[in-house]
């Protein structure tokens, strides 16, 4: 079940009407984790017990590490529980694929079999935001948590739980300990928020994926203006899966009266990489400099050192993406655009500011490719028709798209300027309800009938 | 404000919202162009469009009719018997009853002012269940609060294992469908460049451009299908001594079936046409269909499904598989089709007189 379907609307219209209608706030809180157990159990509910046992290996390591003489067992014991379902569900099969294609490169022959298990949906995402809660509370930021419920509560909360933001516990949980009051919940700003989300993901991103996939699924029947076309709509497409899905989950989150941070800030505006990973995927940034980059060494040390944290951290964050070496070479991309922007800022020099956001913008495409491509060596035809303007084929689909792009970035630079949402703001009720509900009939109107999963949720 | 009142402000502004939200769907209902310019029923209303006042005869179907029907021929014979039509071919891959009832209405949007005669295939009725295409445009399209009505009422009398999960489909249709779900596809089509490559024109509209092809032979998956037929030839006619033993099983035809067929007839007739029912020559009985000309709820019915009546169109060398026809096949069942028809057509004009 994904928010932009039908089924959704009407599962959250029972959670919202009964979480409203109940008076205590522990009723509240058990009807909201039953909810978010049935939400992830639509997915498959074999995976349950997963995410279960994941919730009570976090609480009670945690717990031990206050009652024990030695927390960092017990932080060991989270990490490797925690690490190993990822490395299980997540990354053993990639890793014998690799270990045999190198042993056959080695001339052996090697007899290694995949055990082809399924990828448990979200548990990239809320395995790190156990992992955090657990060295929080062996750093002592973080007093742990003694009601299981409400631990529970906030590994799996629905509105973010199969695609992020990745919550941290020191955000969420001390919201759950008083009550929600209605009236201090911004309806109108998560009503805006959510139609925008829906807007980003029925409208323009399902609608765009028709250039995309096709284009992907064989680059070298395109000419290189089939190329630009389709990673340029390739990153509209993956910015407005992803972002849509956080605006909708910060939008229903919210009505439920629970605030999540903003996990996207219009990072194609980005003047240089560092800025745009401060607007990108920002739960997942924030995490990756505090759970591993800083821990790493940070910027501390030599300049060599700094570097190297750096491109140790962009290519684990490639890799917890999926896993695959296109991912790793993109995270790698993204950790040379990062260290050579370092230099630069070194050197005292400083780029327009336009110029900037262009060459920042390009490369991200360019990095898109590799996220995006089925293969390297699909990836690598794709990079050659973006960069060195190859045409290996024939089919195009002219420049009609490419004003369109132009079109859509015009209305995501309105979007920036916030000036649509703060007119909505000053609206009377009467006002706001008419433009809310001929929006939504318009937004309907152009979303796509064929739904498609969340771009993330494969994460 | 007191916390009452504010609660009747919420329920106000909500209402106001629903309202709003009505009103403009029902508006966008009006302004947003059929389909989405890409599926083979929008590449033949679309090529049918700016002719519609040379064609006097349509064949409404699926599959079947678009490799079965050759108008040129049918043409040709009929006017050979004295009888002046002009064609056109509107089968669309899997089209179902309620499809054809959809592209029947786009027809008459059009308003089209030669048409005599509407033919159509409508298959068996059970098949409106087979939702894979339910959230294509013209799946959606179909699936207005009438007929989806009468298929749940289908599927609630129905033994299918499946009838939960199909029900489940044919609501999310209908919901997308009052939403106005990818209504602008079209537009959006546009916008982003895609249109039908000039290979799916060819394929859905023919080398005459009239609708027929078999084309469909270049597919690959259907190339396999054929070439499996081919080997088989000994199971097929196994099966055609199967399906030649079938008895006609006592029921009378679903109200839910004779509901459709009763509104085709009176969107032909308000097209200023005469409906005709025609059963091709195929593996799949129509019972109902036949149940429901018995019962003299649809008349005439041409029927091409008895192998014994028919066996040069169920012999093995006139079939691309057991559903249909090949070039041989289609010339053969074109032929006596307008035969049958200009039969037809003279007791007809015979009996006015």
């Amino acid at each position: 079940m994904i928010f932009s379907e039908l089924r959704f609307f009407v599962f959250f219209a029972l959670a919202f009407g009964v979480h409203w209608a109940l008076r205590s706030n522990t009723a509240r809180k058990r009807w909201l984790l039953v909810c978010s157990y049935f939400f992830y159990g639509l997915w498959d509910w074999r995976f349950l017990g997963l995410i279960a046992g994941s919730t009570l290996l976090d609480y009670f390591a945690a717990l031990r590490m206050r009652s024990s003489s030695s927390p960092r067992a017990w932080l060991l014991v989270s990490l490797v529980g925690n690490l190993g379902s990822l490395a299980l569900f997540k990354y053993l099969d990639f890793f014998i694929e690799s270990a045999a294609q190198l042993a056959s490169a080695l001339g052996f022959e090697p007899n290694l079999h995949t055990l082809g298990l399924i990828l448990p949906v979200g548990i990239s995402f809320y395995t790190f935001q156990t992992l955090s809660y657990s060295i929080d509370v062996y750093r002592r930021e973080l007093e742990p948590v003694r009601r299981l419920d409400d631990f529970a509560l906030f590994v799996s909360f629905f509105p973010q739980l199969v695609a992020g933001p990745i919550v941290r516990a020191v955000d969420f949980l001390p919201q759950l300990d008083t009550a929600r009051v209605w009236r201090d919940v911004r309806v109108r700003a998560c009503l805006t928020l959510f139609l925008v989300g829906f807007v980003k993901k029925a409208c323009v991103s399902d609608n765009v994926v028709q250039l995309v996939d096709p284009y992907f699924a064989q680059p070298n029947a395109y000419d290189a203006l089939g190329a630009w076309t389709a990673t340029l709509f390739y990153a509209v497409q993956i910015y407005c899966d992803f972002s849509g899905y956080s605006d909708m989950a910060i939008a229903v989150s919210g009505l439920l009266g629970y605030e999540l941070r903003v996990n996207f800030d219009f990072p194609y505006f980005a003047a240089s990489i560092k800025e745009f990973w401060r607007r990108w995927h920002i739960s997942l940034s924030s995490w990756l400099r505090d759970y591993l980059y800083i821990p790493l060494g940070g910027s501390r040390g030599s300049a060599w050192f700094a570097r190297r944290n750096l491109m140790l951290t962009m290519l684990l964050g490639g890799l917890w993406h999926g896993a695959g070496w296109n991912f790793v070479i993109w995270g790698g991309l993204h950790g040379l655009a990062l260290v050579v922007h370092r230099l630069w800022e070194e050197s005292g020099r400083k780029l327009p500011a336009p110029l900037g956001m262009l060459l920042t913008f390009l490369w991200v495409c360019m990095a898109w490719i590799f996220f995006r491509a089925s293969s390297l060596e699909s990836a690598w035809t794709s990079v050659r028709s973006f960069v060195g303007f190859a045409s290996p084929g024939e089919l195009s689909w002219g420049w009609t798209p490419l004003a369109t792009f132009a079109a859509l970035a015009g209305a995501h630079a309105l979007g920036a300027t916030h000036a649509v949402g703060r007119w909505l703001e000053r609206r009377s009720e009467a006002a706001y309800a008419m433009c809310y509900g001929a929006s939504f009939a318009v937004a309907f109107a152009f979303s796509n009938g064929a739904v498609k999963p969340f771009i993330y949720f494969q994460f | 404000m007191s916390e009452p009142r504010a609660r009747l402000g919420a329920v106000a502004a909500a209402l106001l919202c629903l309202a709003t939200f009505v009103g403009a769907a029902a508006l966008l209902r009006r302004v947003t162009p059929h389909g989405s310019g890409l599926e083979r029923m929008d590449v033949k209303l679309d090529a049918f469009a700016p002719r519609k006042d040379e064609f006097t005869l349509l064949f409404l179907g699926s599959s079947r009719t678009i490799r079965g029907f050759v108008p040129a021929q049918f043409d040709a014979a009929l006017a050979a018997r004295g009888v002046q039509v002009r064609s056109f071919n509107l089968g669309v891959p899997g089209g179902r009853l309620p499809e054809m009832l959809h592209m029947l209405e786009r027809v008459a949007e059009l308003e089209p002012q030669s048409l005599d005669y509407v033919l159509i295939d409508p298959e068996d009725f059970e098949l409106i269940h087979d939702t894979r295409n339910a959230l294509a445009q013209s799946g959606i399209a179909w699936h207005d609060p009438a007929t989806t009505q009468l298929a749940l009422e289908h599927l609630a009398t129905s033994a299918r294992d499946d009838r939960f999960e199909r029900a489940a489909d044919h609501l999310q249709a209908l919901g997308f469908n009052l939403l106005n779900v990818g209504r602008t596809s079209r537009w959006v089509n546009a916008a982003l460049g895609r249109e039908p490559s000039p290979s799916f024109v060819a394929d859905s509209l023919g080398a005459r451009g009239d609708g027929h092809t078999a084309l469909f032979d270049e597919q690959e998956t259907l190339q396999a299908r054929r070439r499996r037929f081919e080997r088989g030839r000994a199971e097929y006619e196994r099966m055609v001594e199967v399906y030649r033993a079938q008895p006609q099983p006592e029921r009378a035809p679903p109200p839910q079936f004779l509901a459709l067929l009763a509104r085709f007839e009176a969107g032909v007739r308000a097209l200023g046409a005469e409906p005709v029912y025609v059963i091709q020559p195929a593996l799949a009985r129509q019972w109902d269909l036949i149940a429901a000309a018995q019962a003299g709820a649809i008349e005439p019915l041409l029927r091409y499904d008895d192998p014994e009546l028919h066996a040069d169109l169920f012999a093995h060398s006139s079939r691309f598989d057991s559903l249909h026809l090949n070039d041989v096949g289609a010339e053969i069942f074109t032929r006596k089709l307008a035969s049958d028809f200009a039969d037809w057509v003279t007791r007809r004009e015979g009996a006015r007189k």
